[in-house]
C-alpha cells in the first residue's frame, strides 16, 4: 500500500516535470489565448476612453530594445511611463543595454522569432539585415500611422533603405568629431580648432609627449581607426573602402600611406602605445580611467556619445571639427543616422508599436523628456523645439554642426561588413604593434580583402 | 509484469535527464552536424553545400590556425598548471590544522565564483598596467609589464586566471588524499623515507587515477575556453588570445556564419576527441590502481 502510495507520488512529480518542459513550447498559443480573453472583457469596459481607435480596445503588450548610456535608459524608460499612463491598456518592456554584443543579441532573437516588436538598429547593421529578407515592417507603409513630416526622408533613405524598403526611421543624426579635455589642451599649449589636418594632429601629438610622456593627446580605440582609416580615404580618392562591385576602394600605395600615418601616431606618442591602450580600446573614455585622470587629451567621437562621456569626466569638455586633408576629395567626416527605429515583421502589435515610434518622435512632451539622448532629433520640429528650450548640449550641436561642414560620402553596405572590418582592424593591430611595415601590411591588407570579397559577394 | 512496472517507474524517474539530454544535448550535436554542410544564418533559408565549409576552413581561412595553435598553446600552459596548483591546495588542505574545515570552504569558494563575468573583470583590473600586480612587482624592483598587452605574455596571463580556478579538481585531489591507506605511509617512514620521497612513490602514483580523471576533464574545458578570451582581451592583442570559442563565437553570432562556425565545432569536437583518445591510450603507462587496474 505504502509502496503503491509512492509510486503514485513519484509519477505525480515526473509528470508535472515534463508537463512544465512542454509548457515552454506551448507558451505562445497560450499567450494568444488570454489576449484574446482579456481583449473581450476590455471592450465593454473602456468605451469612455477618448484616444485613438486601435490601441484603445485591446490589452497591449510591446517590447522595445535599445542600448546606451544611463542618461540614455533614465529617459527613455521615463517616456515609456508617460506612454502607459496615457494608454492604460499598453504595456511597454523596455530591454536595454549596452552597445557590446547588442547585435549578437539581436541576430539570435532574430533567428529565434523572439525579437522585440521595436529595436533600435544601427545604420551598420542595416545592409547585413535587409540582405537576409524583410525582417521589419516597411517603414514607407506606416506613413499614415507616424508623422514623419519632421524628417528628412533623404537621409532616411541613404542609410536605412533598400530600393522602395524602408527598414525604419532615424532617430537622431549623428556626427563624427573630436571630443577634448579644454585644460589639458591649455595647459600644454595645444590650439584646438576647426581647420585641424592630420599633420596638425601628429605635430600637437609630439608637442604634448616631449612636455609630458605619460599623457597622449589621441585616445587608442579599435573603432575608431576604422572611422579614422575610412575617412583618410575619402579624403584621398573619394572612395568607399569597398566599392559597391565588392572591389577594394584603394590601391595599395593609399593603404600604404594610411598605415604609415598610424606608425607615425604610434611612434611618436600621439596615440597611447597598443599595448597599454588593449584594456580600453573597446570601451568608451567614461570608462577609461586615463581619460577620467586626465592624461588622454582628445577621444574622437560619435556626437550622440558625447553626454554619457561629459557626464563620468568631471572636467570641461568641448568639441572642435574632425581632421581633413588639404585639397580633400571628399571631407568624409562620418554623418550619420544615430539609431533606427524599427518594428519587427513579427510584431503582433504593429500599431500600437507604431503609434509609441510616433510618440517619442513627434510628442513635444516626450521630445522634452528624451533630448539629445540619441543624438540630435532628426526630426526638425524636435529639434526646433529642444533648441528654443536650449536643452541640447552645446557640445553635441557644436560636434554635429562642425561635422555637417565637412560631411563625407555615405558609407555603403560592403565597406559596413563585419567580416571585412575584422580584417581591416587585425592589419591596424600588425602595424600598431610595429609587428608588420605599412608597405607589407598594405599589400597583405588588400589582397586578404580581394579573397574574402570573393566569399561575401551577393 | 511486475517486473516491467518496476522498470517503467526507473525511466520516469530518469525521464527529466532524459528530456534534457535529448532536447539541449543530442538534438543540438546532430543539428550543428547537419548545419556544417550548409550556409545557414540564422536568418535566411539554408542550403547544403557539401563539404564547403570545411575546405574553405583549412585553405582560405586566414585565423583558423593561428586561433587553433593559441588553443593548443593555451591548454599546454593552462591544464598542468592548473593541476599541480591544485595539488599543492589539497595537499596543505590535508594537513591537520585547527579550523581546517573553514580553510576548505575559502579555498573552494573561487570555484563556486567560477569564470564569472566579475572575477574576469578583477582580472583585468589586477593586471593592467598601473594595476595591482605591477605595484606589487615594483617593490621587488622588477619593472612594469603590460600583462594583457604583450602578445606574448597575455595568453600566460589567462592562463593564470584559469589556473586559480582550481577548485573542483582540488576537491577531487583531497577525496583521492583522503584515501592513500595510512598504513603505506608509515612502513615507508619506518624503512626511513623522508617526506619527499614518500610523496613520490606513495602518495603520487596512489593519486594517479585521479590526475588522469582531472586532467581529461580540465584538457576539454580548456580547449572550450570562451569567458575569459571574450571578457578580458576580446581575442587580442594580435589575435594572440584568439581562442578556438571565441572564433566559433564570432562566426555564428558576429558575421553570422551558423553552418561555418558549427563546421569549426566539429572540428573542435575531433581535436578534443583525438586528444582525450591519446591521454586514454597512454594512461596504463603512468597510472597505477591498488587493484592492479581492472577498470
Amino acid at each position: 500500500m505504502r509502496k503503491r502510495l509512492k509510486r503514485a507520488v513519484t509519477l505525480l512529480l515526473v509528470a508535472s516535470m515534463t508537463a512544465g518542459l512542454a509548457a515552454c513550447a506551448q507558451n505562445d498559443s497560450k499567450t494568444d489565448r488570454t489576449a484574446a480573453g482579456t481583449n473581450q472583457e476590455q471592450k465593454t469596459e473602456s468605451s469612455g476612453n477618448p484616444q485613438n481607435e486601435t490601441a484603445k480596445e485591446e490589452k497591449v503588450t510591446i517590447r522595445f530594445s535599445w542600448w546606451g548610456s544611463d542618461t540614455r535608459h533614465e529617459a527613455t524608460l521615463k517616456v515609456m511611463d508617460m506612454y502607459m499612463q496615457k494608454h492604460p491598456n499598453v504595456t511597454i518592456e523596455g530591454e536595454y543595454g549596452a552597445f557590446d554584443s547588442f547585435y549578437q543579441k539581436l541576430q539570435t532573437q532574430l533567428g529565434g522569432g523572439t525579437e522585440p516588436d521595436i529595436i533600435s538598429v544601427d545604420y551598420k547593421w542595416v545592409s547585413d539585415l535587409t540582405a537576409q529578407g524583410n525582417l521589419f515592417v516597411n517603414m514607407n507603409d506606416l506613413s499614415e500611422r507616424i508623422d514623419m513630416s519632421g524628417i528628412d526622408m533623404d537621409f532616411a533613405k541613404i542609410y536605412g533603405a533598400k530600393g522602395d524598403y524602408l527598414i525604419g526611421l532615424p532617430v537622431g543624426v549623428n556626427g563624427m568629431g573630436y571630443l577634448y579635455n579644454i585644460d589639458l589642451l591649455n595647459q600644454y599649449g595645444i590650439e584646438p580648432s576647426d581647420n585641424w589636418t592630420w599633420d596638425t594632429l601628429l605635430e600637437n601629438g609630439k608637442k604634448l609627449q616631449e612636455q609630458t610622456s605619460d599623457k597622449h593627446l589621441l585616445y587608442n580605440h579599435a573603432d575608431h581607426w576604422v572611422y579614422m582609416m575610412k575617412a583618410m580615404l575619402k579624403q584621398m580618392n573619394g572612395n568607399n573602402l569597398v566599392l559597391d562591385d565588392y572591389t577594394p576602394g584603394f590601391s595599395v600605395e593609399e593603404m600604404t600611406r594610411i598605415f604609415s600615418y598610424e606608425r607615425q601616431l604610434v611612434e611618436s606618442g600621439t596615440v597611447t602605445p597598443f599595448a597599454e591602450g588593449v584594456l580600453y580600446e573597446t570601451v568608451y573614455a567614461d570608462q577609461n580611467p586615463n581619460w577620467l585622470n586626465q592624461d588622454l587629451g582628445i577621444f574622437p567621437t560619435s556626437s550622440s556619445l558625447v553626454p554619457g562621456i561629459a557626464k563620468a569626466s568631471n572636467f570641461e569638455l568641448s568639441t572642435f571639427r574632425y581632421p581633413v586633408m588639404e585639397n580633400a576629395v571628399n571631407p568624409g567626416i562620418l554623418v550619420t543616422p544615430s539609431v533606427f527605429f524599427t518594428i519587427s515583421a513579427n510584431s503582433k502589435y504593429p500599431e500600437a508599436a507604431a503609434d509609441f515610434i510616433n510618440y517619442m518622435l513627434n510628442d513635444s512632451e516626450a521630445i522634452a523628456v528624451l533630448k539629445d539622448t540619441r543624438g540630435i532629433p532628426a526630426n526638425d520640429s524636435a529639434k526646433q523645439q529642444l533648441v528654443d528650450a536650449g536643452v541640447i548640449d552645446n557640445k553635441v550641436s557644436a560636434m554635429v554642426s562642425q561635422a555637417l561642414t565637412g560631411a563625407g560620402a555615405a558609407e555603403n553596405g560592403p565597406s559596413l561588413n563585419s567580416e571585412v572590418l575584422v580584417l581591416l582592424k587585425d592589419y591596424v593591430q600588425e602595424v600598431g604593434y610595429l609587428q608588420m611595415t605599412p608597405e607589407d601590411a598594405a599589400e597583405e591588407f588588400r589582397m586578404e580583402l580581394v579573397s574574402l570579397l570573393d566569399t561575401i559577394k551577393p | 509484469m511486475k517486473k516491467n512496472d518496476h522498470q517503467a517507474v526507473a525511466y520516469l524517474f530518469i525521464m527529466p535527464w532524459i528530456i534534457g539530454f535529448l532536447v539541449f544535448q543530442l538534438y543540438p550535436f546532430i543539428a550543428s552536424l547537419i548545419y556544417s554542410f550548409t550556409d545557414f544564418s540564422l536568418l535566411k533559408s539554408m542550403k547544403f553545400i557539401g563539404l564547403r565549409n570545411y575546405i574553405q576552413m583549412f585553405t582560405r581561412d586566414r585565423v583558423f590556425f593561428k586561433s587553433l595553435w593559441a588553443t593548443i598553446k593555451y591548454v599546454i600552459i593552462a591544464v598542468p598548471g592548473k593541476l599541480v596548483f591544485a595539488l599543492l591546495i589539497a595537499m596543505i588542505l590535508n594537513m591537520k590544522l585547527r579550523w581546517i574545515n573553514f580553510f576548505r570552504t575559502i579555498y573552494y569558494l573561487p570555484s563556486i565564483l567560477g569564470g564569472s563575468v566579475a572575477i574576469s573583470i578583477l582580472w583585468k583590473f589586477l593586471f593592467s598596467k598601473t594595476g595591482t600586480v605591477n605595484t606589487l612587482l615594483a617593490h621587488f624592483y622588477i619593472p612594469a609589464q603590460d600583462w594583457l598587452g604583450n602578445p606574448n605574455l597575455a595568453l600566460v596571463t589567462m592562463g593564470l586566471l584559469v589556473v586559480w580556478q582550481f577548485g573542483s579538481s582540488m576537491v577531487l585531489f583531497l577525496a583521492a588524499l583522503k584515501n592513500v591507506p595510512s598504513e603505506l605511509c608509515e612502513a615507508a617512514r619506518v624503512d626511513g623515507a623522508g617526506r619527499i620521497r614518500t610523496f613520490f612513490n606513495i602518495t603520487l602514483p596512489l593519486l594517479t587515477p585521479t590526475i588522469f580523471f582531472n586532467l581529461i576533464m580540465q584538457m576539454i574545458n580548456a580547449f572550450k575556453e570562451f569567458n575569459a578570451p571574450f571578457l578580458i582581451t576580446k581575442g587580442g592583442p594580435l589575435n594572440s588570445t584568439y581562442l578556438y570559442g571565441m572564433m566559433v563565437y564570432e562566426n555564428a553570432f558576429l558575421h553570422s556564419k551558423m553552418g561555418y562556425a558549427s563546421a569549426q565545432s566539429w572540428i573542435l569536437f575531433l581535436l578534443i576527441l583525438i586528444f582525450t583518445a591519446f591521454t586514454f591510450k597512454s594512461s596504463p603507462y603512468w597510472t597505477f590502481y591498488e587493484d592492479g587496474g581492472e577498470y
